[in-house]
């Protein structure tokens, strides 16, 4: 077996990094909608496409990056209510099971994905953008300019969600509906608006994922599915409904991803997310962090 | 009697359920008088927490009525009845244990403004000390009798005129329950009209001033507490013998 050099570890770690937010963003998207809604959405991965999409469609009529990539989110968090409105607020007033929601969610995510390459195609595709140098940040490791961009941007995104959570009364509300939808009702808290701010904070960070995704890879129909198994991994590693976890759990599992393609050829990275889940699990089937639904 | 004008809250011919084809309330009637402490008890199953779920809007009545003073309140759902003056302790799941001892405080007075929140909190920390002392500790750390002054400071948040309480005395030591019953006659006193359902049926019907005995969905019995715990019936059926013997469910 070849070892690698610390540099190229330290570059693999790099990358791991880059692609663990935008893993982290759709993770903690999935997390919260998981937790507060009890929905196992299968279709997360493609809605993170979806924002993609959009984000590129914008960017290909002209407008600059950071103005579409807003585009993208309003237009990808309409997607989602719209789901919310007509799919699952009509399921969970017939008291449909999660296994049930679970299946329609897949058939969601085969519904959107196709739609994608109806619409689009099903050809790789780039935002049109000026190309950078990589930028050498010290010790030989580089790192380009999109991928800092990347990783700027869900910290902030993260640091927003840290407030929005702790120090908003809706955000309370919402930690509040996580521990206990019955409690939230009868302590006045009106769930059914707290379900529409959680859809809007959790599409929007998804959608965000989706539209920096595109970024560092190609814009493509698959793009999210291939990273609804490494969010499912992350979500149950970080413990269901649980933010911090969701965001930890990425980090570590795009890492370990990156780094084993030292080894492993590329197509194994997804094993590798599912290896990473049960071995932690085996040894923590708790998950690494608290849960909000026990 | 008193006039209907001092009922406070009616429930007439209530019917209720979990599923489609099976009623738990079967015909239920509860009044309450403005101010009053009424006691809910009977065996397991009888239906008094569901009574108290569709009083709250967590269940629709499928029949019958409920009213707060002169407003239909059946099947409303359970902000507005907050916003009505309503407040509930429900019997398990009564605190949010991922939230501080603050938030879960917060959490009860959701609909109030901000700033009338914090007096509030203020003045729950002087009525309940304890939860003063802990106020940055996570709900879900709590002793079993910490977490039910909780959960009864996150219902009087809102400055109910009505608090229906669920088994507030559940799993707790009998030096613990004592506490608590006085911290209920405290609060009917200061005049919060409170619907309590106990298990500790005999401590429960030396406080109130009238109880309703619940079985299979239907209201059985009713009288001031002493008549209650003097019936021989009521005593025989419900309170584990005769009304002198000691207390079989005192702990
Ligand atoms: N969530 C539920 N779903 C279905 N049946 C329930 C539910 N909760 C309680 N029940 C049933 O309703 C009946 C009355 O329960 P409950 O109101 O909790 O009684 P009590 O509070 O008087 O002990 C019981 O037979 C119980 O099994
Ligand atoms: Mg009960």
């Amino acid at each position: 077996m070849a070892l690698p050099t610390p540099l190229e570890l330290g570059q693999l770690v790099l990358n791991g990094l880059a692609t663990g937010s935008i893993v982290a963003l759709g993770s903690v998207g999935l997390t919260l909608t998981y937790g507060i809604l009890r929905l196992p959405n299968f279709a997360h991965g493609d809605f993170l496409s979806l924002g993609a999409y959009l984000t590129l469609a914008a960017n290909l009529a002209g407008i600059p990056l950071v103005p579409a990539l807003l585009l993208g989110i309003v237009a990808t968090v309409g997607a989602f209510l719209a789901s919310e409105h007509v799919l699952w607020r009509p399921l969970r007033q017939r008291r449909a099971t999660s296994t049930t929601l679970m299946i329609i969610s897949i058939g969601l995510a085969l519904f959107l994905r196709n739609g994608l390459i109806l619409i689009w195609g099903s050809q790789n595709q780039n935002y049109r953008l000026p190309v950078f140098p990589a930028i050498p940040i010290g010790g030989g490791l580089t790192l380009t300019q999109n991928r800092l961009i990347v990783m700027g941007l869900a910290v902030l995104a993260m640091v927003c969600l840290h407030a929005l959570l702790n120090y908003t009364r809706i955000g309370k509300a919402m930690r509040a509906v996580a521990d206990s939808v019955d409690l939230a009702r009868v302590s006045g808290i009106n769930v059914d608006r707290v379900v529409l701010w959680t859809w809007g904070v959790a599409g929007g960070l998804t959608a965000l994922g989706g539209g920096m995704y595109g970024l560092i890879t190609a814009v493509r129909p698959n793009m999210g599915w291939f990273l609804i198994l490494p969010m499912f991994a992350t979500v149950i590693l970080g413990g269901i409904g649980n933010p911090y976890g969701a965001v930890l759990g990425a980090l570590l599992i795009t890492t370990a991803q990156e780094v084993s393609t030292i080894w492993l050829p590329t197509e194994y990275k997804l094993g590798v997310a599912l290896v990473v889940m049960m071995v932690m699990l085996l040894v923590r089937p708790q998950g690494l962090f608290r849960s909000t639904l026990s | 009697m008193a006039p209907t004008a001092d009922i406070l809250l009616r429930v007439e011919g209530v019917w209720a359920g979990y599923l489609p084809d099976l009623d738990i309330l079967q015909g239920v009637n509860l009044e309450v008088y403005r101010g009053e402490l009424v006691t809910l008890i009977g065996p397991n199953g009888a239906g008094k927490s569901t009574l108290a779920k569709t009083i709250f809007g967590l269940l629709t009545p499928r029949q019958g009525t409920i009213h707060l003073a002169d407003e239909a309140i059946g099947g409303r759902p359970p902000h507005e009845l907050v916003r009505l003056g309503m407040a509930y302790v429900p019997q398990i799941a009564n605190v949010f244990p991922s939230l501080t001892v603050a938030e879960n405080l917060e959490m009860g007075a959701y609909q109030s403004r901000p700033a009338g929140v914090a007096n509030r909190r203020t003045q729950i920390y002087e009525l309940l000390p304890l939860l003063g002392q802990r106020h940055r500790q996570r709900a879900g750390t709590l002793s079993g009798g910490e977490r039910q002054m909780l959960a009864m400071g996150r219902a009087l948040m809102a400055n109910p005129q009505v608090l229906i309480l669920d088994e507030p005395s559940a799993a707790l030591s009998p030096k613990l329950v004592d506490e608590v019953f006085a911290q209920i006659r405290a609060i009917n006193q200061a005049g919060v009209t409170i619907i309590l359902v106990e298990q500790n049926a005999r401590k429960a019907l030396k406080m109130a001033d009238r109880g309703y005995v619940l079985e299979n969905g239907r209201d059985r019995f009713t009288g001031s507490g002493p008549s209650l715990l003097h019936d021989p019936q009521v005593a025989a059926l419900y309170l584990g013998g005769r009304h002198d013997s000691p207390s079989p469910e005192g702990n």
